[in-house]
């Protein structure tokens, strides 16, 4: 059975995009617009990963992340963090909300399929 | 014993036979009664009986030795300058003879000489010199009196200073006790500002003295006065000089602060459409058929997008790098698991121009404790240069560790190709920003030029080099090396200067306790340095001179007692807070060797955090703290005085409101759930007030808030702390270290 990704990105054309090629490469993905979005999907219908923006609106991608992995009800999912910063603080943070992983984007999809990988097994 | 002649006048016959002839015994020749007319020029003293009969003999060139009664020497107070001794009554001849040889064993000519002198340097001095009588009439001034005050010595005569040169700058308080220290005999030292004849003011470092007479009554003041006033018109305009720099050194700060983080944002907006059309191209790329013209034409334009993006990428590392927002981690590992995974990163790049590519690498390299992210940054970029500019070629990664005497080591790491080379002239403009070494080199060959620049600068931030060896046509080495132990504590010290933190020095012989205690401290907002040993510990001390100091007693080498005791000696470190680390009780030896503190081991972080708390002093503020249950206001207000701050209490939101009338604090800390006024109710009064618009807020709250809440607050709170997610005690030190990065921030002017 094919994995089921949620992709947590505000910009629509990224949103798009990557759902997508991520799609081509054999995943279900279900798809967030915000933090707030994304926790609601999560609890109704677990991933087997996310995908998470750090810059959202509403809620943004740290403190999602935070969530998630303070619910016993989602802990378990992997989360990747994706941000288009490539401030050194980013990583750090991303850590200590709790993503397993981290990347930045322009996302190089071959390095983010091997990543997706790693997590879900 | 030099014998002299030695005429007297004394008028008790007795008394004048009896000193003629002891002085006779004496070797020494005597007259009595020789009119002054007919005194023989060889007669040295004169002793006189009186002194009214020494006022008439004054213009004799002879020294004086006057025989005085103790009431007489009351009745004038001034001694004529002339008089060269005397001796009280009743006259004992062995005492006048004793006077008359010391006199004699004096050479009168070197006397007056030295007097000359003595009067030449009070008169020529570059400091005013007044003498003033007690009722404050000036005696005599000396030469720089007229010429720093106008006024010349005969228009001074008789006068008092509060006639002459009363300026009206200090109040009447200020004479007051001006006069009440001189009177009680002690001198005054201070700044007396003096109106000179031509009506300037004129500054005056002024000591005045009393002189007191032999029965101990004040016969004069001396006063000597130096002017000042252009030193202090200098020291002002170097104040507002320094002031303006201040202002301008914010201003800067403040600037290249907001452009780095334009810079940030901007490469985010930059990155995102990027994303979009790296991702379509590559999409599209895959629904066709490899060496089709779209198939080529989508290639071109993903390769496009990829180089957009290295170019935003090194122009947003280049200004990270100079506004200084660039922060180097460090970790220890193997440098050949780094040299593996850049080799795997460049061998597709490497084959691209038909190269070479070489990896050699000496035995036994061990590890590094460098920037990891960092360091493979430099390599791909020297290694990128390399295969970029070197066509059917050999292009090298050559490693080698180097050991130096002294047990360092450091790493050579040579990027060696046998591509174009670059000119002598090109070599000087290579590693300056924004200067490309040719032009027609971006054209061909694409790129900022930026790289080189940015990879020299990394490695200068990580202790290490990059030099570069190159001749045209025949190809080029860079070389870059870097120690094999990167030195953490340089990056911690520029961070914490930078960012105003307070900086705590470790000295531990145990690795693990120095790392557990470092990524707690770190946590908690202290710039964290350490050394591994007590001599290394003092001198990391002297150079860096921390906030404060944690100690670890039992050391091999230099003990920490013997650290304590040098750092308590050196006038530099002296001052900095000592906390012990002990496993015994020892306070009494901690204490008399001058520590600040001690903990037991073994030491709770907590513990040690709250130690350090009571010694270092961030920056301080007023807090207002509005909270209704009192024991947690009580707790906050007894935690935030520890650290130095001052705080104002209100138990609610309306309590708070009246507060602000009376005063203003550099920053509430509020509570939302209140009776009579809720935090958000009293935010909402605070905000539509102009003067507390900008009036920072940090709320802490025990609810977990809801969305809409959170979306408030986000406009009207600076910070928001939630208790639910700590201890009580947590929570009140970070609101505490929230009050001290405000105040940092502040202080930045940013």
């Amino acid at each position: 059975m094919s994995k089921k990704l949620l992709l947590v990105e505000d910009n629509e054309m990224n949103r798009d995009m990557l759902s997508r090629r991520l799609e081509r490469s054999g995943f279900v993905v279900a798809v967030a617009v915000d933090g707030a979005e994304a926790i609601e999907r999560a609890l109704a219908d677990p991933p087997d990963l996310v995908l998470m923006d750090l810059s959202l609106p509403v809620v943004d991608g740290w403190e999602a992340t935070r969530r998630l992995k303070a619910d016993a009800r989602t802990r378990a999912i992997p989360i990747i963090a994706l941000t288009a910063h490539a401030m050194e603080g980013d990583r750090e943070q991303a850590r200590e909300a709790g993503c397993d992983d981290f990347d930045t984007k322009p996302v190089e999809l071959t390095r983010l399929l091997e990543k997706i990988a790693r997590l879900v097994k | 014993m030099p014998s002299i002649e030695v005429a007297t006048y004394i008028a008790d016959r007795e008394r004048a036979d009896a000193v003629s002839s002891e002085l006779a015994a004496a070797g020494h020749t005597v007259c009595a009664w020789q009119p002054a007319s007919e005194l023989s020029p060889s007669v040295r003293v004169l002793v006189v009986d009186g002194l009214e009969s020494a006022l008439d003999a004054l213009g004799v060139p002879c020294d004086l030795l006057v025989l005085v009664d103790t009431d007489e020497v009351s009745m004038f107070p001034e001694f004529p300058r002339e008089i060269t001794d005397f001796v009280f009554k009743p006259l004992r001849a062995h005492e006048v003879a004793a006077r008359v040889a010391h006199i004699a064993t004096f050479d009168p000519l070197a006397v007056r000489k030295r007097q000359r002198v003595l009067a030449h340097a009070v008169e020529a001095a570059s400091d005013v010199i007044e003498i003033t009588d007690p009722g404050a009439v000036y005696q005599y001034v000396n030469r720089a009196f007229e010429r720093v005050l106008g006024f010349a010595a005969d228009e001074v005569a008789g006068k008092t200073p509060a006639q002459l040169v009363r300026s009206d700058v200090h109040p009447p308080e200020f004479f007051q006790a001006l006069d009440a220290t001189l009177a009680s005999g002690e001198l005054w030292r201070g700044t007396l500002v003096s109106r000179a004849r031509d009506g300037r003011l004129v500054h005056l470092d002024t000591t005045l003295t009393p002189v007191i007479d032999r029965k101990g009554q004040i016969s004069h003041h001396v006063g000597i006065k130096r002017d000042i006033t252009d030193e202090l018109a200098r020291r002002e305009a170097l104040v507002e000089a320094n002031r303006a720099l201040e202002h301008a050194r914010d201003a800067a700060v403040s600037a290249s602060r907001s452009k780095s983080e334009f810079l940030a944002n901007m490469s985010h907006e930059l990155r995102t459409p990027l994303n979009a059309i790296i991702g379509y191209a590559e999409m599209l790329m895959e629904d066709l058929t490899s060496g089709s013209q779209a198939h080529q034409d989508l290639r071109r334009i993903r390769t496009a997008g990829a180089h957009l993006l290295a170019l935003i990428n090194d122009v947003l590392d280049i200004s990270k790098i100079e506004a200084d927002r660039v922060e180097l981690s460090y970790h220890r590992f193997p440098i050949q698991d780094l040299i593996a995974e850049v080799v795997a990163t460049v061998e597709p790049l490497a084959r691209s121009n038909a190269n070479r590519f070489e990896v050699v690498a000496g035995p036994e390299l061990g590890t590094i404790a460098a920037d990891r992210t960092r360091l493979r940054q430099i390599l791909l970029n020297l290694l990128g240069n390399g295969f970029k500019f070197t066509k059917s070629g050999r292009v090298a990664l050559e490693v080698e560790r180097i050991e130096h005497a002294g047990g360092n080591a450091s790493f050579e790491l040579r990027v060696v190709d046998t591509g174009i080379g670059i000119s002598e002239a090109h070599q000087q403009k290579l590693f300056r920003p924004f200067v490309q070494a040719d032009s027609s080199t971006t054209r061909e060959f694409g790129g900022t030029g930026l790289g080189l620049v940015i990879s020299r600068r990394l490695a200068e931030m990580m202790g290490g080099t990059i030099t570069l060896v190159s001749e045209l046509g025949k190809g080029s080495v860079f070389t870059l090396r870097l120690p094999a132990d990167g030195d953490t504590n340089t990056e911690v010290l520029r961070i914490a200067r930078r960012d105003n933190q307070q900086l705590v020095l470790l000295i531990d012989d145990h690795e693990e306790t120095l790392d557990l205690f470092r990524r707690v401290l770190a946590k908690r907002g202290f710039a964290v340095i350490s050394a591994e040993s007590g001599a290394r510990g003092f001198d990391l001390a002297m150079s860096a001179r921390p906030d404060a100091i944690v100690l670890d007693v039992k050391m091999p080498g230099m003990s920490g007692w013997e650290v304590l005791s040098r750092l308590k000696l050196d006038a530099a470190t002296a001052a900095i807070p000592v906390i012990m680390m002990t496993v015994m009780h020892q306070q009494e030896l901690g204490q008399t060797l001058g520590a600040a503190d001690y903990l037991i081991k073994p030491i709770e972080p907590e513990r040690l955090v709250e130690t350090l708390r009571r010694h270092t002093h961030g920056p301080t503020a007023k807090v207002l703290v509005v909270e209704d249950d009192e024991a947690t206001r009580e707790l906050i207000r007894r935690t935030l005085e520890h650290r130095g701050n001052v705080v104002d209490e209100a138990g609610n939101g309306q309590l708070a409101l009246d507060r602000l009338e009376v005063e203003r604090p550099d920053v509430i800390v509020l509570d939302l759930m209140m009776p009579v006024l809720d935090g958000f109710g009293f935010l909402h009064a605070l905000r539509s007030d102009p003067r507390f618009a900008d009036l920072p807020v940090i709320v802490a709250t025990a609810r977990t808030l809801d969305e809409a809440e959170r979306r408030s607050l986000a406009h009207t709170a600076q910070q928001v702390i939630e208790k639910s997610a700590h201890t009580r005690l947590e929570l009140i030190g970070l609101i505490g270290d929230q009050i001290q990065q405000l105040l940092a921030r502040r202080d930045l002017g940013a």
